[in-house]
């Protein structure tokens, strides 16, 4: 590789490398399932109140006992989701962003004591809703851990999820999940 | 963020200045002090590998708690130098012998399990309720606490307490490790 071409590679790299921290995350389709049963799991934060936009979000696979325990998230513009979840205890452990204003990365972490709003079992095969939420700053002293709350969203967030995620599964065993579930939403709607 | 850390530091033993101390020896018990027996199991326990402990130093606390004892209640969740001054490190399913000064009146404000501390400095902890009063009388030389056997589920919550008097087993147990008893008592917790 002559030195120019290589250069070009490198800003190339770098510019990649600017766009991704600087923007909304990393998004991803949902593939080919890894394993026979494994769910998807979803949700949204808005963080218009944080110092930064949500660029990760990862859980902790609690039981059964595994050493691979961390689940990494797709991020679409405040939604996050994954697939091949497999059966068991998941806990929501952290999420965050980096501000290029601020030139910092934010790590907010999620109480690891007791079942918070978007904790699952995942006991089958199934789509999991986590929940919609805003992300509220509490207000601590100077010296003080920050402190955050996650005010729940109602209205019809699961749904304008859903189609979201939707542009996201290309394997028909995923689609089928999302659109099980936009068909009993349907229904509760209509039963509405 | 300093609260944190001073946490950190404590559980990583590098202030070195646990207030409360285990007994090693009934010859070293001063007039102003009293002996607090007791155990604190948890169920399930604790498997081997879930305390994440890879910052440097925080390999000694597997299978530790943090116990606070004092004269007043003390948020864990909010620990500040009162939770230091007034804690000492005990072994999780172990009896616990603690020198804690005299007190008419002592709190047990309830434990702290050191879950991960992991290089970032991001610490987890599993606390264990108390907020337990109990009294002392002038001819007391320790205080059975009791085992308290805190349950837990899937997500570390704890679901429920019991105290299981011991106070006999206890006893016996101290005679054969220190060679002599005590004038024990059992607490009457409020």
């Amino acid at each position: 590789m002559t030195k120019s071409r290589m250069k070009i590679h490198l800003s190339l790299f770098f510019i990649a490398i600017s766009s991704l921290l600087a923007g909304c995350g990393t998004t991803g389709y949902l593939e080919k399932p890894a394993q026979a049963g494994a769910s998807i799991v979803y949700g949204y934060i808005d963080m218009s109140d944080a110092p930064t936009k949500l660029q990760w979000m990862n859980m902790k696979q609690l039981k059964p006992v595994s050493d691979k325990p961390y689940y990494g998230f797709y991020v679409d513009d405040g939604m996050f989701y994954r697939a091949d979840v497999p059966h068991g205890t998941f806990k929501f452990w952290e999420f965050g962003g980096f501000s290029t204003l601020r030139n910092a990365n934010y790590t907010f972490q999620f109480p690891s004591q007791g079942k918070g709003a978007m904790d699952r079992r995942i006991e089958g095969q199934d789509i999991y809703f986590a929940g919609c939420y805003k992300y509220k700053k509490v207000k601590t002293g100077f010296f003080s851990a920050g402190k955050f709350d996650m005010e729940p969203i109602g209205g019809n967030c699961e749904q304008e999820m859903l189609e979201r995620l939707g542009k996201w599964a290309k394997h028909p065993e995923w689609r089928k999940l999302i659109s099980q579930r936009q068909a009993e939403l349907g229904r509760v709607a209509g039963v509405q | 963020m300093i609260k944190r850390w001073l946490c950190l530091l404590y559980f990583a033993g590098l202030t070195g200045c646990a207030g409360l101390s285990e007994l090693e020896s009934t010859n070293t018990l001063g007039s102003s002090e009293i002996v607090l027996t007791g155990r604190i199991e948890l169920d399930p326990p604790l498997r081997a590998d879930e305390q994440e402990l890879h910052m440097l130093g925080s390999g000694r606390y597997r299978n530790k708690l943090l116990v606070v004892v004092g004269d007043e209640y003390i948020d864990l969740r909010e620990p500040g130098f009162d939770a230091l001054r007034n804690a000492a490190v005990v072994t999780l399913g172990e009896d616990f012998h603690i020198r804690v000064p005299r007190r008419a009146t002592l709190v047990y404000s309830g434990g702290s399990i050191l879950m991960g501390a992991d290089k970032r400095g991001r610490v987890d902890y599993l606390h264990l309720p108390g907020k337990v009063k109990f009294h002392t009388r002038p001819g007391d030389e320790a205080i059975y606490l009791g085992t308290i056997k805190y349950t837990r589920d899937d997500f570390n919550g704890i679901s429920d307490v019991n105290v299981i008097d011991q106070h006999t087993q206890s006893q016996q147990a101290f005679k054969q490790a220190f060679g002599k008893s005590l004038r024990s008592r059992k607490a009457v917790l409020e």
